[in-house]
């Protein structure tokens, strides 16, 4: 029934196995491994790989992994049971052998499989006779709908019951009165049987809704009162002053604001502005900068206490005894403006890393969290793929065709003016750049792009006179096929011996499927060499949504014959310099995509593009 | 007051012992420090089994790892006597292997390099061994580096000598983009590296490298089947005996 059941250490060694099948599932396992307990997705404990599913289990006292692998159409419903009945019965032998690890042996385990079989024989046999068995008649109590019977009668809050309770009684009291000099006369009829029989008729009734009227009158009486007393102090009509904004300028600087008077731009770029322009020119040769904020500096841990640490006997963490820390940290994230659910799992998995892991009596549990909740994020930014834009436009250079990459994303995030620092970019390190205007939607795309193309063409002019220029635009104007302006631009590039294609398409809603056809329609016919996502770092829980979509969307909208098709292959995260310390988004997109961030944009200037400082969002997330 | 004597020189006696027990754990520490052989390498490249058969000698299936397995070897050198050292087994995935690798970086004795010689990923392999020899430390200490090329028992594994070149090629094209960079933005915070290009053509090749690099082909599993394969990894051993 399984295909393989594996016990191996975090450092990757096996140290017992079992396997039902003649195929390596070494793949598998190593799948497992990378996707799941390296990109901290740990809070799931159910993994699918190609037609296998795997569970696993993970020991943190002993720094074990316990795997379990078999067909995805199986159902085991006792693979709980075993794996846990596994673990006991593995740590309870071997614990000696494990706590002095080094060096392990696989074949001092060998003797374990007989331990295994019973507790799989034993286990299959219960489960073969559970369901042999007749199935038994539910009991009315265990069942749903006895909750739902039950629950118009228990499910009032206790104080309320008693509120109503007194007021039936106030009621009858009064009733009482009444009846009461009534009955006096007529002696023989008992009191309390009168009472029961006109509690229930109408006049008393009227009676009891007279009392309720005079006793919502007083309160709203004393809310009239409560009103009045809050009076305008001041009788004179107050007059609204113009407020003076920080930054706000005056009246007078809207002239010179104002460009619409002015000439357009020509197509030689020549400008007023161009002057201030040319002292970017230059700036921006080779690999980009990091975005610059203060590192912390590592506070010296080691030395004596972490001396004692090691001599110290250690408390052993539990789910339970981090939870409220997790807790806390969970909302702290939330507040860097880590999505709500990204914020939900990166704690579980943490936690699952946690439990069960002994700590000295000198480091308090909220250190442990925080250090290995840093470790967590680190590991989500740090990119698992290399992405070196320079070095790939290089090298499809040398090949002979030139780089594509797409940008796409929502509604003003920035996709052209990222587009235009990066071709900036390009052109500062000696590429010729090709800009496709693909968004033949929005009105105004077209020139805005023109503007850029004239701005940078200005700062770098070609080579030689009247030679080609070495940043261009390629347009077709508005409501044109995307997909077809992309494909002539890629061959008009081809011929022209442009070195790098950047495609800017519409700004579209995640749940636009038209639109959202026509972008995978533009990656699936082009396939450039690069789909980068513009997301904005403003963005809250809504990142995963976009990302999710767009990524989905690609895939479902890709060619059926299509084995692997494109995804997302990178983020530009814009807007940076906006958002201070509130970076969670970036933990957000890489999180969901497993992507890494190629680009941030931190300004509204050419040069405002950076890289990634990992360590840098680290310290601003737990600051 | 007399009778204060004996406790005060008792206190003083304690303060001594414990202070000299904290000062003997530190030189212990220290010194246990200064020796470790790395294992690198990309993932799935071979490393922990390669470090199994250096350790135990057995064979043992491995899983990618998430930790550095960490184990005492003992080498031989020429006039007979042995040495222990750590050997570290740095897991390959790109996030763990550089925090993993900076842990031991400064007590770094020699580099032991793996190669998959069937999935050759040429890129990759460079990149790593541009920030291994761009490495301030590893560069001035002049760490002795072997690159052990992997798998030889399958039919597909290139040869030595073809990785060498194709590694030669790809550094020199990755470095030739990043010279720019180099000599440009010098401002910023990023740890100092080291120039790698230097001859007059401004290419790389490994001879030219401070460090002595040696490049060797190896089979930490060896051909058979599980419980009788012997590994090949002899260039590997003799290579770890000339450290001292």
């Amino acid at each position: 029934m399984l295909d393989l059941f594996t016990i191996f250490t975090k450092g990757g060694i096996v140290l017992w196995y079992f396997q039902g099948t003649a195929l390596s599932l070494t793949p598998a396992v190593n799948s497992l491994v990378k996707t799941v307990l390296l990109q901290e997705r740990g809070g799931m404990d159910v993994f699918n790989h190609e037609s296998l599913k795997l569970q696993f289990k993970l020991d943190n006292e002993f720094e074990l992994i316990f795997v379990v692998v078999y067909q995805k159409i199986l159902q085991l419903a006792y693979l709980d049971k075993l794996m846990e009945q596994v673990q006991l019965a593995f740590r309870d032998k071997y614990k000696n052998r494990l706590t002095n690890s080094t060096p392990l042996n696989p074949s001092m385990y060998s003797e374990f499989g007989d331990v295994f079989k019973n507790i799989l024989f034993s286990l299959e046999e219960a489960d073969r006779q559970s369901r042999q068995k007749p199935r038994e008649m539910k009991h009315w109590n265990g069942t749903k709908k006895k909750e739902n019977v039950t629950k118009p009668f228990n499910g009032k809050p206790q104080e309320e019951e008693e509120e109503e309770i007194g007021e039936e009684i106030n009621g009858i009291e009064d009733v009482q009165e009444e009846t009461g000099g009534r009955e006096e006369g007529e002696n023989g009829i008992d009191a309390t049987s009168s009472l029961s029989s006109s509690s229930g008729s109408l006049p008393n009734s009227d009676k009891i809704r007279k009392i309720i009227a005079s006793k919502t009158k007083k309160s709203s009486s004393t809310k009239t009162t409560s009103k009045k007393t809050v009076k305008p102090s001041n009788g004179k009509p107050k007059t609204k002053e113009a407020r003076q904004w920080m930054v706000g300028g005056s009246k007078g600087d809207t002239k010179a604001l104002d460009y619409s008077g002015g000439a357009p731009p020509t197509t030689n770029g020549v400008n007023h502005d161009e002057e201030k322009d040319l002292s970017l020119k230059g700036s921006m040769i080779g690999q980009l900068q990091p975005v610059d904020q203060d590192t912390p500096k590592e506070s010296g841990g080691g030395g004596v206490f972490s001396l004692f640490k090691s001599i110290t006997a250690g408390r052993v963490i539990t789910a339970e005894s981090i939870g409220p820390v997790m807790e806390k940290m969970k909302e702290h994230l939330i507040t860097k403006n880590v999505a709500i659910e990204i914020a939900d799992k990166l704690c579980s998995s943490v936690t699952g890393k946690l439990d069960g892991k002994t700590i000295g009596t000198f480091s308090g549990i909220q250190s442990v969290v925080k250090s290995s909740v840093e470790e967590a994020l680190v590991q989500i930014l740090s990119p698992k793929v290399r992405i070196d834009v320079l070095q790939d436009a290089l090298k499809a250079k040398e090949a002979g065709r030139p780089f594509v990459v797409t940008f796409c994303g929502v509604n003003g995030v920035g996709k052209s003016t990222n587009l235009a620092k990066i071709c900036f970019w390009l052109l500062e390190n000696g590429l010729r750049v090709l800009i496709a205007a693909c968004d033949t939607f929005r009105s105004g795309a077209v020139e805005q792009l023109k503007t850029h193309t004239c701005r940078l063409s200005s700062l770098h002019p070609p080579e030689r006179e009247g030679g080609p220029p070495r940043v261009l635009l390629f347009e077709r104007g508005y409501g044109k096929d995307a997909a077809s302006i992309c494909m002539e631009a890629v061959n008009f590039a081809r011929q022209q011996r442009y070195d790098v294609v950047l495609v800017d398409t519409a700004g579209r809603m995640q749940d636009n499927e038209p639109l959202m056809v026509s972008l995978a329609k533009l990656i699936r016919v082009n396939s450039p060499d690069l789909v980068l996502f513009v997301g904005e770092a403003l963005v809250g829980n809504e990142a995963v949504d976009q990302l999710v979509k767009f990524n989905r969307a690609l895939i479902d909208f890709a060619d059926s014959s299509d084995q692997n098709p494109r995804s997302i292959d990178g983020i530009v995260l814009t807007k940076f310099d906006t958002i201070d310390d509130k970076v969670g988004a970036a933990i957000s997109m890489t999180y969901t995509t497993g992507q890494p961030i190629v680009f941030v944009g931190t300004g509204q200037t050419y040069q405002d593009l950076r890289t990634l400082n990992v360590q840098a969002v680290v310290a601003a997330l737990l600051k | 007051m007399p009778t204060m004597e004996p406790l005060a020189i008792g206190i003083a006696l304690l303060v001594i012992i414990i202070s000299s027990l904290v000062f003997a754990c530190f030189c212990l520490r220290g010194r246990s420090k200064g020796r470790v052989v790395c294992l690198l390498g990309l993932s799935n490249s071979g490393k922990t089994l390669l470090f199994m058969r250096l350790v135990s000698g057995g064979f043992a299936r491995t899983q990618t790892s998430m930790k550095e397995n960490k184990a005492n070897y003992s080498i031989t050198t020429k006039k007979g006597s042995t040495t222990e050292i750590d050997l570290v087994d740095v897991p390959g995935d790109e996030r763990i292997r550089q925090r993993v690798f900076q842990q031991y970086i400064e007590a770094l004795l020699g580099v032991v390099i793996l190669i998959d010689s069937v999935n050759f990923q040429s890129r990759d392999v460079a990149h790593l061994l541009i920030d291994l020899l761009s490495e301030p430390r590893v560069n001035r200490k002049r760490i002795p580096i072997i690159i052990a090329c992997n798998k030889q028992d399958l039919a597909l594994a290139s040869s030595a000598e073809d990785i060498r070149t194709k590694l030669e090629n790809e550094i020199t094209q990755i470095l030739t983009s990043q010279s720019v960079k180099l000599s440009s933005l010098d401002q910023s915070k990023e740890r100092k590296k080291v120039e790698l290009l230097r001859n007059d053509e401004q290419t790389f090749s490994f001879e030219d490298s401070p460090n002595n690099i040696t490049i060797t082909s190896c089979s930490a599993r060896g051909t058979g089947d599980e419980s009788s394969c012997t590994p090949e990894i002899e260039d590997v051993t003799s290579w770890l005996n000339t450290l001292q």
